[in-house]
């Protein structure tokens, strides 16, 4: 998976998410990425990641994404987060 | 078709304010993660952790994993919900939602 089909995949959780994806080791498989997002709001930590871990079903149990290391925010924790 | 023995874990979750499902124990961590989380339960001022070791249960494991649908250990549950695996508890006490969800 590419860094532009991985960014393309998270953007469908809402139009106006901020999505940043870093590929850690170079093959396209060990992914760290940073979402922010107004679907967080209200929602744990885990149940964000949850929502992204969804989009990704396929190439998880594929194993096309061996590892994703993620940060969520909604947009006034990731304000408070840039802020400091 | 829940597992059978998701019962058990819903008992053990909810007669616990802090519980860590983990390989090993917190005095004896068999894992560099479940070990890290359990320092940031520490750090963020839990006294009592109770922990149900993984490896010693193999049902007990699929269950858990079937009862959250989250596929890797640990697993940390405060007040009876899960929140998540070591990375998710240590972002969260960075932020300081850790400590507010222990109040």
């Amino acid at each position: 998976m590419t860094s532009e089909q991985l960014q393309a995949r998270i953007q469908q959780l809402h139009p106006e998410t901020l999505v940043e994806v870093n590929d850690l080791t170079g093959t396209q498989d060990h992914w760290q990425v940073l979402v922010v997002s107004p679907v967080f709001d209200g929602k744990m930590m885990v149940e964000q990641q949850r929502m992204i871990m969804g989009l990704l079903k396929a190439e998880i149990d594929s194993n096309e994404v061996h590892a994703l290391s993620m940060k969520t925010f909604t947009p006034e924790q990731y304000k408070k987060f840039k802020g400091k | 078709m829940a597992h059978p023995l998701v019962s058990e874990v819903e008992k053990l979750v909810q007669s616990n304010d802090v519980v860590i499902y983990m390989k090993g124990s917190p005095d004896f961590p068999m894992c560099g993660f479940s070990s890290r989380a359990c320092a940031v339960l520490k750090a963020a001022g839990v006294e009592k952790i109770a922990s149900f070791d993984v490896l010693s249960d193999d049902d007990m494991w699929t269950a858990l994993e079937d009862f959250t649908q989250w596929p890797t250990v640990p697993q940390i549950f405060v007040k009876g919900k899960f929140i998540g695996g070591c990375d998710i508890v240590g972002e969260m006490f960075e932020r300081g939602e850790l400590q507010d969800l222990l109040k």
